[in-house]
């Protein structure tokens, strides 16, 4: 991505419910652990936020290890040129373990801090599984938490081209499953019961499909539940289909309509919801149809994991330098995009 | 004296710990002119207190006695404020010492220490309790009471008696200067552990709402 020297840096990730270290230099992956909380969070059908808090505060410390023993490194003065984590957006209890973790370690060993965007690692998942990128692409970025259509110029230049006006794609896929009793998350789930369903038995809203380039999925969710209601006789295969039929069409759709607004040279997926089957070969047949590549991150790069942290962290240090030891976490932190002023920490 | 607290810092920016904690540790380094590099052992307190805060130190300390490859102890937020009037009273002071630290929600955490020659000797376990209960059970007492902490302060009205005294804003916070001889006592006598193994001391069950705003009952069960 540069003609600069890689740099080593050790990436940090807690903003949900995955606890995760990576040794990453420049774009590639040295070491990358992820403790997944799942069977902590499962019979509730979703993330508990204490639950999270506290189960990366016990986990942590052990995976960073993990993470060094596997690069080969020493606890003691690793040879590392920084430490980066998470610190938006995200759970508030979670990000503040994995900051506060960091920090400590940038502290003891004496290297520089970098506050990585967490949106902003997703974008950098799908750089490394495919070194060589023409830009500019657009990221289709859908997870639990997310649902955005990014314009990406190259590393830390991005534009926002639409999001989700209401719910997140994963969060439809996570509240779906729990209402069929399908179990959590909701993604896996949902696919796997799917694959016996008839993706045309319903026919559900695709919301604002031919309006600009934002999303909305709230409207989808509640068809699901009322037409359920009316046809209680309704097997969970159709409607689990008909469903991710409905998502899938939207978000490829969405994904069309972007890359022929910016004329992009590609379309990368990332996120949790990157991993869907069906949406990575719609996306794939689209592509093709326009006549530019799909790039599909691999499905450990699509769910959270510290590698892109990392890589986000190794790209900001040479670029925007290291970040100050009193930043602060937040839940809230937007995706920096290009025409604002970038702050370098 | 071979041992001596060198140098602490005291931030007080709310709940902002996440922004405070590190800089802090660099500054009480170099005031105290100390590498974290010479450092040999960390001490935590592990609460009971807020969670996310105590989470924010307990991160922070692990780190850097995993970084560090030295050992932890650690202390509770009860321990360090029974420590720290035991250490201002001296032997002439109350019977009984009552850590009271405010848990929200109409409840406390609570324990009692006896001072014994001039040092708080626990007598009996770490509890969550309602104000209400503790001022009963202390109100029943024949010794003379100290209660100390944020929770203390908060229901004073409630807990204080002719032979119950609430100790006054200064020991409100555990002093991290009495934490810090606490540690040096401790991991002076072996009494530390590797970093991975320390986890906070909650004293109160998580709750499990899920982090959505509304939920949808499940579709009652189908038979095909
Ligand atoms: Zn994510």
């Amino acid at each position: 991505m540069t003609g600069r020297e890689p740099v080593t840096v050790l990436g940090i990730e807690t903003s949900c419910d995955d606890t995760a270290a990576a040794v990453v230099r420049g774009t590639d992956i040295v070491s990358s652990v992820v403790s997944s909380q799942v069977d902590l969070h499962a019979r509730y059908g979703g993330v508990v936020p204490e639950l999270a808090g506290r189960a990366h505060l016990e986990l942590l410390t052990a995976v960073v290890g993990d993470a060094l023993d596997q690069a080969g490194l020493g606890r003691r003065r690793p040879r590392i040129a920084a430490v980066a984590a998470t610190v938006g957006p995200g759970l508030i209890g979670s990000l503040l373990v994995g900051m506060s973790e960091a920090k400590a370690l940038s502290l003891a060993w004496d290297v520089p801090f970098v506050a990585v965007n967490h949106l902003e690692g997703h974008l950098f998942a799908a750089l490394l599984d495919h070194a060589e990128v023409r830009w500019p692409v657009v990221v289709l970025l859908v997870s639990g938490g997310h649902t955005m259509l990014v314009s990406m110029e190259g590393p830390g230049r991005y534009r926002r081209l639409g999001a989700t006006v209401d719910d997140a794609a994963g969060e439809a896929f996570d509240k779906v499953a729990r209402f069929l009793g399908l179990g959590y998350p909701g993604g896996p789930a949902i696919e796997r019961v799917a694959r016996d369903g008839d993706p045309t038995a319903f026919s559900f809203p695709r919301a604002m499909l031919d309006e600009g380039l934002d999303l909305s999925f709230s409207g989808l969710k509640t068809a699901v539940v009322r037409t359920v209601e009316r046809h209680p006789e309704a097997a969970n295969e159709d409607v689990a289909a008909s469903f991710q039929a409905a998502v899938v069409e939207v978000l490829v759709a969405k994904a069309t309509r972007a890359a022929q607004s910016i004329g992009a040279a590609g379309i990368c997926l990332a996120g949790g919801v990157a991993a869907n089957g069906p949406l990575r070969g719609a996306l794939e047949e689209a592509c093709a149809e326009l006549g530019i590549p799909a790039y599909l991150p691999s499905r450990a790069m699509c769910t959270d994991n510290a590698a892109m942290i990392g890589a986000a962290g190794a790209w900001q240090l040479l670029h925007l330098g290291p970040s100050r030891l009193d930043v602060a976490a937040d839940p809230a932190l937007a995706l920096p995009l290009l025409a604002e002023a970038r702050a370098t920490g | 004296d071979e041992y001596g607290v060198l140098a602490t810092a005291t931030v007080s920016r709310g709940r902002r710990h996440g922004e405070s904690i590190a800089p802090a540790v660099s500054f009480v380094c170099e005031r105290a002119g100390v590498r974290l590099d010479d450092v040999h052992g960390v001490v935590a307190d592990v609460g009971p207190g807020l969670f996310t805060g105590l989470r924010v130190g307990l991160a922070t300390a692990k780190a850097l006695a995993f970084a560090l490859d030295v050992p932890l102890a650690t202390a509770t937020s009860l321990e360090v404020l029974a420590h720290g009037a035991a250490e201002a009273q001296g032997p002439v002071g109350p019977a009984l010492l009552v850590p009271v630290v405010d848990a929200r929600r109409g409840e406390v955490f609570s324990a009692r220490y006896r001072v014994v020659d001039g040092a708080a000797e626990p007598d009996g376990d770490e509890r969550l309790m309602s104000p209400e209960a503790l001022a009963a059970e202390l109100a029943g007492q024949h010794l003379s009471v100290l209660c100390m902490g944020d929770g203390a302060r908060r229901y004073r009205d409630l807990l204080g008696a002719p032979h119950v005294q609430v100790a006054g804003e200064s020991f409100a916070a555990p002093d991290v200067a009495v934490l810090g001889r606490l540690g040096v006592a401790r991991l002076l006598a072996g009494d530390a552990r590797p970093a991975g193994e320390v986890t906070a001391r909650y004293l109160r069950e998580a709750d499990v709402r899920i982090n959505w705003e509304q939920r949808i009952p499940p579709r009652p069960a189908v038979r095909h």
